[in-house]
């Protein structure tokens, strides 16, 4: 009976010690309230320009051409979004001549002022800003008249330009070395 | 009439503007009396939005969203704050786990206090983060940072991350020994002084176009 006696005070000592904890804790009220909160990514939008002499879009079915002819074809990239970022273009020529590799059927001015060779690709010297557009990459073609022989009549050459943006925010380039900075596309 | 109304706009136009500098800071008010938490400022995406800042993101950046959590309730009501996240949502998962956030108490505040988010951002995580009990007015500023990885692909460019957050807010009863609240400083009011001043001066642009008209009429209910 002793013991009982004992048990039950320790007990209720416990007990009021919880009591005492546990009214510590008790909120009067509680509330929760949900937000939605979003992250979104950015990313690099370019415009490849092709121009006419005459300041007009050059037509996308292209012109007739025979040996010798220059032909007007001002090339220039404009930075569309909303980051800065170097740039790098690739021309890639198209024939259907078995003879005459199709790269040699074509002469271009090329702007090495602005722009670096390097590795098959012009690079841009220097970021392009949101909203610029570049110096031209080369602005007339000639139609190699000593390689453009009468196999060529009637036949389709293509000349396409190929460009590729890396960011250059948290990017940084040693120098002038554009074909050096981080990310540039594998090929 | 028309340097008028020119003035009208020019002060709305600076009305925004002085909005626009302050849109970068988020804020979670707690009503009180088990009532509503309000998430400002929003954004197009969400109306409860708190990442103002992480937007348009970009491999390596290290951006920081400065968070203001206040007890809001008019009367004298203490509250234990807390917050968890209950992750992204599964359309949007991949993304968000590229990221990495962590969660600070600003300098600013007394109460040192710190987590990393790297594990409280994981989509099971379920635990709350206590964040200080606060009187009425009382608030604590929290600096989320987003840390963006360099070797983030074109994969994820353009892309969009939802994490969801809970604020929870237990009351509790104000003990006589409890410590007062300070007083309010005023180092927010930069921005309510401003839409004052504006607002002001719109009103005194329109009281002297109305009085100027009241005058006008007078003179011609004279004649």
């Amino acid at each position: 009976m002793r013991k009982f006696k004992i048990r039950l005070v320790v007990i209720s000592l416990i007990a009021i010690v919880l009591s005492l904890v546990m009214q510590e804790t008790i909120a009067y009220y509680s509330s929760v309230g949900t937000a939605e909160n979003i992250v979104t990514s950015g990313e690099l939008k370019l415009r490849i320009h092709e121009k006419t002499d005459q300041g007009n879009d050059f037509p996308a079915e292209g012109v007739y051409v025979m040996p010798g002819d220059v032909v007007g074809k001002c090339v220039t990239i404009e930075n569309v979004c909303g980051h800065p970022f170097y740039l790098r273009v690739r021309l890639v020529y198209g024939g259907s001549s078995d003879e005459v590799p199709p790269e040699d059927c074509f002469k271009l001015n090329i702007n090495e002022k602005d722009w670096m060779a390097h590795d098959g690709w012009y690079y841009y010297n220097g970021i392009l800003q949101p909203g610029e557009i570049t110096p031209e990459v080369f602005s007339h073609v000639e139609i190699v008249g000593a390689n453009v022989d009468n196999s060529f009549i009637g036949r389709t050459l293509s000349l396409t330009v190929d460009a590729q943006a890396v960011q250059s925010e948290n990017n940084p380039v040693t120098g002038t070395d554009y074909f050096n900075v981080s990310g540039w596309p594998a090929e | 009439m028309k340097k008028i109304t020119t003035v009208l706009v020019l002060l709305f136009a600076l009305l925004f503007a002085v909005t626009a500098v302050y849109a970068a800071d988020s804020n979670v008010d707690y009503l009180g009396s088990a009532g509503d938490f309000v998430f400002a400022p929003g954004s197009s995406y969400s109306p409860t939005d708190l990442f103002s800042n992480f937007k348009d993101v970009m491999p390596g950046d290290n951006i920081t969203q400065k968070i203001t959590v206040r007890n809001d309730a008019a009367k004298n009501v203490k509250a234990k704050l807390y917050v968890r996240s209950l992750g992204a949502d599964d359309a949007t998962r991949d993304f968000c786990s590229k990221l990495m956030f962590t969660l600070t108490k600003s300098d600013a505040n007394e109460m040192p206090y710190m987590f990393n988010g790297d594990s409280a951002f994981t989509a099971d995580n379920d635990g709350w983060i206590y964040l200080g009990t606060l009187y009425s007015g009382g608030t604590v500023d929290l600096d989320l940072v987003l840390s963006v990885p360099t070797d983030l692909d074109n994969r994820y460019a353009n892309s969009i991350g939802r994490i969801t957050w809970e604020f929870k807010a237990e009351e509790l009863p104000v003990e006589s020994s409890d410590p007062v609240p300070p007083p309010k400083t005023g180092d927010n009011s930069a921005l309510p002084i401003g839409i004052v001043a504006v607002s002001g001066a719109a009103v005194a642009v329109l009281l002297v176009l109305v009085l100027k008209k009241s005058k006008n009429q007078n003179v011609c209910f004279n004649e």
